[in-house]
């Protein structure tokens, strides 16, 4: 009997991702692994969108410019194309989501102290 | 009459004034503005921003003219050259770029001065090897991070003080310069509320102590200094959320002005198409382009103060620190300015503080020499400077007691009692307030002779303290006890009253000292025999009346009038107590300082309402610089009384001055206006007259110089 050579096991670094608590990761065992990874993606974005309201606005922002950019577009009566249109109207948005943050600064000033 | 003795507490008072003693505590501000650039970029964060109102504003506008440099056309086809359109917007862009960054500057110059403090303090604080005192008696090594409360160390000559705590036993000098900047050593010993504690982080310079530990690690008075001078938690007083406000409307207004400037020159536009052709239609609608429309709302809103607010509040606090004065919050240094009520006691803040016998009075034909043996008899236990005096005095004339001091025991003040002694078997020797002394003798069973009144009535017309002394039922004399009216605070007072601040004094003396005392200095009012109690009570009454009250404070008993207080000055020799419960401490522990926190206070809000003023005047002359530059096809070039060279410069000269005078105005804010004891009308007729009228004046001059000087010509 030959002695054989145990060759060391080389320790290869694991990457760990940092536990996130406030995320309910949910495992779909019976769908392909793409499509798994799809929804744990749209579901973490899902909670993440519950607890910051930002990009929901934001988002929601952008949906109702869709309704908007098309008024501008008729009202320009063809000086405007449909980009510039599209600029405009959340040109627009934005200042009016400017003009309800200083209402916000005027009556709740606490909260930007 | 006796000659004045030198008393021993001569040795805790060091000699020549506080001023000339002091040294400003050392903070290393090297390095400060290379930080304070680092830290306005990192404060371009609009989470950060977004709590100022006027700079997220400009930072949504630099946002936009970014977009409309990248894409001169992205909101609508103009009709003039893109390239020279694209160069205006990124000079915009520029402009309003570097003032919110000019902004964030001046908050990190302030905020860099606090942290530069804290630091220096953070070096005072390195862990020592501390000579923890074992159950046994023995002495064991520790780092001082591992001493608790109740723990109990001995420190030698040169050693450093491991953590707060108080004297149980020895006498010893004690560096404090590390926290206080004062440079004489200060006696340390036990048995007193104000000479007994000390500080973690100072050094002892002679003899030795045994400590009793009175805070854990990470309690301790200077880490919670650092906490306060770092300010990472800083919140809006109440006076900054009122300019906020006040700013926040201002901008909004301006906004929807802004926000109709496109439909209104549309509207002209199209009559002036009719009337002068399309040129001048079309260049009045390129006058309203996204970058210029934002150029005038930027050049309208406040932005000045916008950007410097935080600054000066940062400042006041800083201004309080250099004091030496440590402020628990920017709000407790903005209600220095709104004090109108000032409650000082008499005895340290008006009077020089160190009160020594300097004559005994016989009453009741008993001899002098009698009268010292009773003195002598009734202090021997006493620990306090006056005690201290009294039997220097009557050992000066001779006296002797005539017991076994083993065999005696004292009998401790109290403010109640009002009165101090020893018993020694069956006699009572006492000194104290003579009505109080006047009744402990009726309560045995004597007589109070007119001679005691007599003499009472002479102290107290002189400003003295009168102190009787008796043995059982028999008054022997008075001890008159000297002390002498700080010098100029006369003047501080009339300056105060001026200003319309009240100042009360309150003492324990009879009222016939007091009102000596109270002519002497100046003040408003006093009230005579006052009790711990009595400190609270005019406090209370004067805050029905609607006054905001300020008043020092040193033992536990000042504790609940502290924090009743608007304003709570505790000094830092006094009680744990007393400074848990006051909102500032003064590390010199002198109370006369809070005339001066009054001052900077004021200051402070000065300093707010003059660059607000500036600010809001500045509005006119930018105004005359853009307005002609939108309209100028309408016919309204005559509006253009600067005769600024072009529309492009006259824009861009009325941006640059509104992001430089941000910078031009920080030393300005950091270090507050100059102070004048002035009426609130005089006050206001001051600040309408330079920074109204001057803030009007000086936009015009530096635009048409910006103007000038500018090589720009689209």
């Amino acid at each position: 009997m030959k002695p054989v050579k145990m060759k060391p096991v080389e320790m290869k670094p694991v990457k760990m991702k940092p536990v996130r608590a406030h995320t309910r990761k949910r495992r779909l065992p019976s769908l392909p692994e793409s499509t798994a990874q799809t929804l744990e993606t749209v579901a973490e974005l899902w909670s993440e969108g519950r607890r910051q309201k930002l990009p929901l606005y934001l988002f929601l922002a952008l949906c109702f410019n869709l309704v908007l950019a098309p008024i501008v577009y008729a009202a320009a009566d063809g000086e405007l194309s449909q980009t510039q249109s599209w600029a405009l109207g959340v040109l627009g948005l934005s200042v009016i989501a400017l003009s309800v943050y200083l209402f916000c600064v005027m009556f709740a000033p606490e909260k930007f102290s | 009459m006796q000659s004045h003795p030198a008393s021993d507490a001569s040795l805790r008072e060091p000699q020549g004034s506080r001023d000339s003693r002091r040294q400003p505590p050392k903070v290393n501000l090297s390095g400060l503005y290379q930080r304070a650039v680092k830290e306005a970029f990192v404060k371009l964060d609009p989470r950060l921003v977004v709590s100022n109102p006027v700079m997220f504003v400009v930072w949504l506008g630099t946002l936009v003219t970014l977009l409309v440099t990248i894409n001169p056309n992205l909101f609508g086809t103009l009709q003039a050259d893109t390239n020279q359109q694209r160069l205006l917007n990124g000079i915009i862009t520029l402009i309003l770029f570097f003032t919110v960054l000019f902004a964030n500057f001046a908050e990190a110059v302030a905020e860099g001065r606090g942290k530069a403090q804290a630091d220096s303090l953070r070096a005072t604080r390195s862990d020592t090897i501390a000579r923890k005192v074992l159950p046994n008696g023995s002495t064991q090594e520790v780092i001082s991070t591992e001493l608790r409360r109740g723990d109990q160390v001995k420190v030698v000559a040169g050693d450093m003080i491991p953590a707060d705590g108080e004297v149980v036993q020895g006498v010893a000098s004690v560096d404090e310069s590390a926290i206080t900047g004062e440079s004489a050593p200060v006696l340390k010993q036990p048995g007193t509320d104000i000479s007994s504690s000390v500080t973690g982080g100072t050094r002892l310079l002679s003899d030795e102590l045994l400590l009793r530990i009175t805070q854990d690690p990470g309690q301790g008075f200077i880490d919670r200094m650092i906490a306060l001078v770092e300010g990472a938690k800083r919140t809006k007083t109440p006076n900054e959320i009122a300019l906020t406000v006040l700013l926040a409307v201002l901008t909004q207004v301006f906004l929807i002005v802004v926000a109709t400037v496109p439909p209104i020159a549309g509207y002209i536009a199209s009559f002036v198409t009719e009337i002068l052709g399309s040129e001048a239609g079309n260049s009045l609608r390129t006058g309203s382009s996204i970058a210029i429309l934002i150029s005038l709302l930027v050049a309208l809103i406040p932005t000045t103060i916008g950007g410097l607010l935080s600054a000066i509040g940062i400042a006041g606090m800083d201004r309080v620190a250099q004091f030496n004065v440590i402020a628990t919050s920017g709000r407790a240094v903005e209600a220095c300015g709104d004090v109108n009520t000032l409650v000082l006691d008499k005895t340290g803040t008006i009077t020089l503080g160190n009160r020594l016998a300097d004559e005994f009075i016989s009453t009741n034909g008993n001899s002098i020499q009698e009268v010292a043996n009773i003195c002598l008899a009734a202090s021997i236990f006493d620990e306090t400077p006056e005690g201290r005096s009294i039997v220097q005095l009557a050992e000066g004339l001779g006296a002797k007691v005539s017991f076994d001091s083993k065999t005696a025991e004292g009998v401790e003040f109290s403010a109640r009692t009002r009165m101090s002694g020893t018993n020694v078997a069956e006699q009572e020797f006492r000194k104290g307030a003579v009505d109080a002394i006047k009744s402990f003798v009726r309560s045995r069973g004597g007589q109070v002779s007119e001679t005691v009144d007599q003499a009472y009535e002479r102290v107290s017309r002189l400003g003295g303290t009168p102190l009787a002394v008796c043995k059982g039922n028999e008054i022997y004399g008075v001890i008159y006890l000297k002390d002498i009216v700080k010098s100029g605070l006369r003047e501080r007072f009339d300056q105060l009253r001026r200003m319309g601040v009240k100042t009360i004094m309150l003492t324990g003396d009879n009222s016939i000292t007091a009102s000596v005392i109270a002519e002497e200095a100046g003040v408003d009012d006093f009230i005579a025999e006052a009790t711990p109690e009595d400190k609270i009570d005019v406090i209370r009454r004067e805050q029905a009346e609607g006054n905001l009250v300020a008043m020092t404070g040193d033992g536990t008993n000042d504790a609940p009038a502290l924090a009743q207080a608007n304003v709570g000055v505790a000094m830092n020799s006094g009680t744990q107590a007393a400074k848990e419960a006051a909102n500032m401490v003064d590390l010199d522990s002198d109370p006369t300082k809070l005339i001066d926190l009054v001052t900077i206070g004021k200051q402070l809000l000065i300093t707010r309402g003059a660059l607000t003023t500036f600010s809001i005047a500045n509005d006119i002359a930018k105004y005359f610089a853009i307005i002609p530059t939108i309209f100028a096809a309408a016919g309204i070039g005559a509006l253009n009384i600067m005769g600024l060279k072009s529309a492009q410069s006259a824009i861009v000269s009325a941006l640059i001055y509104n992001a430089l005078i941000i910078p031009a105005l920080i030393p300005l804010a950091l270090q507050g206006v100059k102070f004048r004891p002035l009426t609130a009308d005089q006050l206001l007729q001051r600040n309408i007259l330079i920074y109204g009228v001057g803030g009007i004046i000086a936009p015009f001059v530096a635009i048409k110089l910006i103007d000038l000087v500018l090589p720009i010509s689209f």
